[in-house]
């Protein structure tokens, strides 16, 4: 059995905030996002999310394992994965976990699911992302609000007869020493809630806290433009393709200026590439299957065989590999 | 080579202001965090050149930008 994608769906909240036409908007290219309510959690996407994927035709009851990723879980314990079997009424006779990973999430989830299959633990593997990054940030947080926004991605993967692999050549990387360029300090064990609020204000009036999403931008684009490169390189190597064999590029949808940044020091600039964060911003670990639903729409009439996918960012940690859609058949 | 370097900097931080080397960037009102982050990335797509945020801070004069990507 060789794991592919069978099917994609997402979901996003209704509500929109609209971003100021400003410096900031121009370079990230980010027009408006889509933000939870008070109240709406990434659960509840994800049930959207999943909902969708089986109106399309899926059969929940064939469901054997559901991975959930998320950094917005419900409560510390249980696991949002074990309140999401109940909520979407999945068999009782499944493996279901969630796991703390953000932007380089979906590509790890790929991979899990792949271990689950090959390894023949699982034939149907439903695969979700969620986030509410929103909730996280201060609302006077100008400089990081604009960037990001709420969603989720249900994945259907499936163990196929085939000689080939639908998920393959994947490279994983973790650098923790930078895991303070990207961080909510409280909350957790080590600063639980309760202690002391530790205020900052910058000089736009930009006020962060401890209690609320702490970015080191330039940190965190350096990292990118150092891990990126190589690791392509690396999945390009594995997979035996050249840069112009691959169908299309989808790499985790941050903003346009480091999408482009990107593209330029991957040498990528002839190649088809998506780049396409307007509407939504970076929705964390869904960015990639979102993007990837979206660019398989729009070119309904190619062969996706090898699509390249890459997620990097809070970790640090990042991963890439190869995926071939050519069985994607519910969309 | 000064010449590119300018035009791609007044890009870069996306600014209506005539750039020189002996330009302030203290004085330019779009010299802001977005721009610090953005010049780090042209360094290191165009020049190949790690430069630092410390680097980037000390910096007085578009020159001493340029400094940190030629040779």
């Amino acid at each position: 059995m060789k794991a592919y994608i069978r099917g994609l769906a997402y979901a996003l909240p209704e509500q929109v905030e609209e971003n100021e036409k400003n410096r900031l908007t121009k370079k990230t290219g980010i027009l408006r996002r889509h933000i939870a309510a008070e109240g709406e959690l990434a659960s509840d996407l994800a049930v959207q999310a999943a909902e969708k994927l089986f109106a399309k035709g899926l059969d929940r009851s064939k469901v054997d394992f559901l991975l959930f990723c998320t950094e917005s879980p419900d409560y510390i314990l249980p696991p949002t994965a074990c309140l999401l079997q109940n909520r979407l009424g999945l068999s009782k006779h499944i493996g279901a976990f969630d796991y703390n990973l953000g932007c380089s999430g979906f590509v790890y989830g790929l991979g899990i699911a792949k271990g689950f299959i090959e390894s023949g633990q699982a034939k149907n593997v439903l695969l979700i992302t969620a986030e509410t990054y929103s909730k996280h940030i201060h609302p006077q947080d100008h400089s990081t609000a604009p960037l990001f926004g709420d969603g989720a991605s249900a994945v259907w993967i499936e163990g196929l007869e085939s000689e080939t692999s639908g998920i393959r050549a994947l490279h994983y990387g973790t650098d923790g020493s930078g895991a303070e360029n990207l961080i909510v300090p409280v909350g957790g064990m080590r600063n639980p809630y309760g202690v002391d609020k530790k205020e900052t204000t910058d000089q736009y009036n930009n006020i962060r806290d401890n209690y609320h999403l702490q970015m080191v931008g330039s940190a965190i684009s350096e990292f990118s433009l150092e891990v990126v490169p190589e690791t392509l390189q690396n999945v390009l190597a594995e997979a035996g393709l050249a840069k112009e064999d691959v169908d299309y590029y989808v790499f985790h949808q941050a903003n346009n200026f480091m999408l482009k940044y990107l593209q330029q020091k991957c040498d990528l600039l002839d190649v088809p590439y998506w780049n396409d964060v307007a509407e939504y911003g970076n929705t964390v670990s869904s960015s990639i299957p979102l993007a990837l639903e979206d660019m398989l729409k729009a070119n309904a009439d190619k062969i996706l065989q090898n699509v390249v996918i890459m997620g990097f960012g809070v970790g640090l940690s990042w991963a890439g590999g190869v995926i071939d859609l050519t069985k994607e058949k519910y969309l | 080579m000064e010449q590119k370097f300018i035009e791609e900097l007044t890009e870069t931080i996306d600014t209506e202001e005539t750039l020189a080397m002996d330009t302030v960037l203290d004085d330019l009102e779009d010299w802001d965090s977005l721009s610090f982050v953005s010049f780090i990335s042209m360094a290191n797509t165009s020049y190949n050149k790690k430069v630092s945020a410390e680097q980037v801070r000390e910096a007085v004069t578009v020159a001493d930008l340029y400094a940190l990507v030629k040779g």
